[in-house]
């Protein structure tokens, strides 16, 4: 028997050290090729960490390829340039008439931008779950980017009428419109958390916020979690998440100290010891049914999160 | 070769617990019950991810997608990786960490030097194709901004314009030569892109006679005409670029180190540009004939007076103090090359020139 299970199910066995060489190569590399390397760095980071990720003695494994992030990248890149392209010009043309009509076009330029922006989030995670695998299975996300999107927004809108009194009822739904588009192979997961059971953690953590300067939140965070992955279940496999909110603003605390006091070259430790930490303390209740988990119909995003990447919004 | 490994076909996410046989051009996965379940050819036959020390292995194959063949014996990672060629590429089971470390630690300290050593040359070496309008203009930016009260006076500047003139005759030089003396009282004369010289006034006021300011002058003149200053700058910025897009994302401590790396190389390439513009500031002098011993005594007394007067050394434009460390082979050079024999100014002129910042 693999000493794997005494521990907990779901493990993470990445090394800062390990990530250190990594990354100390991507940027002998990264000078070697004028930049270029980023997306097939971010690609090696990326295959160490799920290969270091280990779930009832199995790791998962990373798909992707750089040369899909760069493809993504560039769509990105052509986009964005058409746009503010477009701005210009219809600036240039609009200021002679009317003063108001370029001003609501700048407006509504920021208004295409935002959207995309939130569309390109949701496109990053299907481009991320779809280049995930474990036990030969893919996982993947349906849904749309647009609908994301739309949502997002809309909740946006409201949570700055609300004064953010509203961020639970937007995490929630949004966490929601997610997990329940998430699949395992043939599995689809499936979320049944209620925006107002997240309300009353919230108003307190939101009244607290101004005199902790904002720490409160942490704990607001931190139950957060706990209640999404409580809500959260792939058939007969169920979830939790030990997780008190002094606990994890400790880890954020000490995460900010070696930062600091490493000049930020401590990051790889950073991200692995918050990585084991998160995962130690997830809990998995329940054996999948592996003989009848077949493999995922869904097709998979053949490019991956260039407007995420471009606004610095793309995971890890 | 036999080795046992656990199975997963891609269709559904059951293991199976196999035995794989390692043939010469391809391996066999055989069950329990002896049922060949699948053939890989060698040829496009992977490893999932890079293996480290004590990791279990995955093989996958282009061919089969989603399949993959979980080995976990340390020992038979090892021969299998060996064994199928093409596969070792990201088996890392040999080196550890450490060694890794160390490895790319050496390597980074290659690229840098690399780096560091080529793209300012290479950056520099571009001041050529710069469109002369542009390098004009940069310089007129440049002067507005580290000197922006000019002196007028103009039997001063009758007689500076007269002295480039007779400098610079029959020379072959990229740009007009433009002088403007900025009130300031730093001790100094700098060069800017485009053919730009400004004195500032602490410089005519700490000078003895006219021969030391015409030595100074004919330097910076030197500079310009060999287009150190857009060199200069052009280093300075292409340094800036690699380190700042490169170093951006490993910590606050790359841009230091990056800072740094690119004041020293300022400092270091301005001596070679240095020795020069001594060249050929002394040419120069020794073209029009005049006394080129003003250059060595301003430079003793002031070295003398005060140890360095420079004060920003941030400043892209030519330092004359900071960079300008009198050696004693510099002052020799001076000392045995020059030639001339007659006074830079008249009695008129260099007592213009003095008052030319007088309020």
């Amino acid at each position: 028997m693999r000493k794997a299970a005494a521990q907990g199910r779901i493990q993470h066995h990445g090394t800062g050290g390990e990530l250190f060489v990594i990354m100390l190569m991507n940027v002998v590399l990264k000078i070697l090729t004028l930049g270029l390397y980023h997306f097939w760095g971010k690609t090696r980071i990326r295959r160490y960490l799920w290969s270091a990720t280990e779930f009832d003695g199995e790791r998962l494994e990373y798909t992707g390829f750089g040369l899909e992030l760069f493809y993504g990248f560039l769509k990105a890149f052509v986009v964005i340039l058409v746009l503010v392209l477009a701005l210009g010009f219809g600036q240039y043309h609009l200021s002679q008439f009317s003063p108001t009509a370029a001003g609501a076009l700048i407006f509504a330029f920021y208004v295409v931008v935002g959207f995309l922006v939130c569309a390109g989030m949701y496109g990053a995670r299907s481009y991320i779950v779809s280049r995930t695998r474990l036990r030969g299975i893919r996982f993947a996300q349906t849904g749309s980017a647009v609908e994301y999107a739309m949502k997002m927004l809309g909740y946006g809108l409201l949570c700055l009428v609300t004064l953010y009194l509203a961020v639970p009822f937007m995490r929630n739904a949004l966490a929601g419109y997610t997990l329940n588009h998430t699949w395992y192979g043939s599995q689809q997961f499936s979320y049944d958390g209620k925006g107002r059971d997240l309300f009353g953690r919230y108003l307190v953590c939101w009244l607290l916020a101004i005199p902790t300067l904002g720490i409160s939140i942490v704990w607001y965070l931190a139950a957060e979690m706990r209640y999404v992955w409580d809500h959260t279940r792939a058939g007969k496999v169920t979830f939790g998440l030990d997780l008190s909110g002094g606990a994890l603003f400790g880890l954020l605390l000490t995460n900010l100290l070696i930062i600091v006091l490493t000049l930020g070259l401590g990051f790889p430790w950073v991200l692995t010891r918050s990585l084991r930490f998160t995962m130690s303390r997830l809990e998995v209740a329940g054996k999948p049914d592996y003989a009848a988990l077949r493999q995922t119909t869904v097709e998979s995003p053949s490019t991956g999160e260039g407007l995420a990447e471009m606004f610095d919004l793309a995971p890890a | 070769m036999q080795f046992t490994a656990r199975y997963a076909d891609g269709r559904t996410a059951l293991r199976h617990d196999v035995t794989i046989y390692v043939g010469s051009d391809a391996v066999s996965i055989v069950d329990a019950n002896g049922t060949v379940l699948d053939r890989w050819p060698f040829r496009g036959l992977r490893l999932a991810e890079e293996v480290y020390v004590g990791q279990p292995a995955r093989l996958i194959h282009a061919d089969k997608p989603d399949a993959n063949l979980l080995i976990e014996e340390p020992d038979a990672v090892r021969l299998v990786c060996q064994r199928i060629p093409g596969l070792g590429g990201r088996y890392l089971g040999g080196l550890r960490t450490g060694q890794r470390l160390l490895l790319w630690t050496g390597a980074l300290i290659a690229v840098v030097t690399l780096v560091v050593v080529t793209v300012p040359q290479l950056a520099g070496a571009s001041a050529r194709f710069v469109p002369k309008p542009w390098a004009q203009a940069l310089g007129s930016a440049v002067v507005e901004s580290m000197a922006p009260n000019t002196c007028e006076g103009s039997d001063a500047m009758r007689a500076l314009d007269s002295l480039v003139e007779r400098l610079t005759s029959g020379r072959d030089n990229p740009y007009p030569i433009k002088i403007r003396v900025a009130r300031d009282d730093t001790v100094n004369a700098l060069a800017a892109p485009g053919g730009h010289v400004v004195i500032l006034s602490g410089l005519i006021e700490q000078a003895e006679s006219g021969d030391e300011l015409a030595a100074v002058l004919a330097h910076e003149v030197a500079h310009a005409e060999l287009q150190h200053p857009l060199r200069g700058i052009l280093r300075a910025a292409g340094l800036g670029l690699v380190a700042s897009a490169f170093f951006g994302d490993l910590s606050g401590l790359g841009s230091i180190a990056a800072d740094l790396g690119q004041h020293a190389m300022m400092m270091s390439y301005t001596r070679d540009d240095e020795r020069a513009a001594d060249r050929i500031a002394v040419e120069m002098l020794n073209g029009a004939d005049l006394r080129s011993v003003g250059f060595v005594r301003f430079f003793e007394r002031l070295r003398d007076a005060n140890g360095s007067p420079s004060e920003d050394p941030d400043s892209t434009i030519y330092q004359l103090f900071a960079s300008h460390p009198m050696h004693a082979d510099r002052i020799r050079l001076i000392k045995d090359l020059g030639t001339g024999t007659q006074p830079a100014f008249t009695g008129e002129e260099w007592a213009a020139i003095k008052g030319v910042c007088k309020r």
